[in-house]
């Protein structure tokens, strides 16, 4: 039976490999049907931001992760306001179009999903 | 005494303000390494909102990290220098010690 399941991401681009297994996991769930919420929250909205060249350092680009994930349908992708607003980012310094939720939202969010999972 | 402090987290400008009252010099550089570039338009932006308090030292980014996090267009180049691997090692030897945050 497809479940309603909240990813959030919340570490940084580069903090390992957190962001990759995110990904990973979200696209595991949406083939098998499952609603998926993908939230960028805390430092986890760095991952968002656009024009990232990650290759000059040696690291693989996510741009194509971030850009692909409608054609899995993973459509619901959210970023947290307060965490933008705090690290001085606005929407549109972000890579790909996002629903922003304040903090009563998401926690509505997530107390609506099955399943919410932090990696 | 010039130290130059090498921050290697992602901060914003509040913790960065505790931070420069607390620890830092006017003498003192600061170098953000890494995912610290990230905080780098926060810092800027507390900059121009006055809050850095006494702090007349020089801050600093590796150019090749700031670009591959997409940062470029975000900072005021007129309050970060961006500097290359060599520029570092320049850095490093100009100052007396260095603390990694």
């Amino acid at each position: 039976m497809p479940q309603i399941i909240n990813l959030i991401i919340n570490q940084s681009t580069f903090a390992g490999s957190h962001f990759k297994e995110s990904i990973d996991l979200a696209l595991v769930c949406a083939a098998f049907d499952h609603q998926v919420n993908l939230i960028f929250q805390h430092d986890g909205v760095y991952n968002l931001v656009n024009s990232q060249q990650s290759m000059i350092i040696g690291e693989k680009s996510q741009v194509d992760l971030l850009k692909g994930l409608s054609f899995y349908d993973i459509e619901n992708v959210y970023a947290d306001i307060d965490s933008m607003q705090t690290r001085s980012f606005g929407i549109e310094s972000l890579l790909i179009d996002v629903k922003l939720l304040n903090a009563s939202e998401l926690n509505r969010l997530n107390q609506q999903a099955d399943q919410v999972v932090v990696l | 005494m010039s130290v130059l402090h090498l921050i290697q987290q992602p901060t914003n400008h509040a913790e960065f303000d505790a931070q420069l009252e607390l620890y830092f010099s006017d003498n003192d550089s600061v170098l953000f390494l890494n995912d610290a570039a990230f905080s780098l338009p926060s810092v800027c932006k507390s900059q121009e909102l006055g809050k850095v308090g006494p702090f007349r030292g020089e801050i600093f980014a590796l150019k090749e990290q700031v670009v591959a996090r997409g940062l470029m267009s975000l900072l005021d180049l007129e309050k970060v220098k961006l500097i290359d691997y060599h520029q570092f090692i320049a850095l490093c030897l100009q100052t007396q010690k260095s603390i990694t945050w």
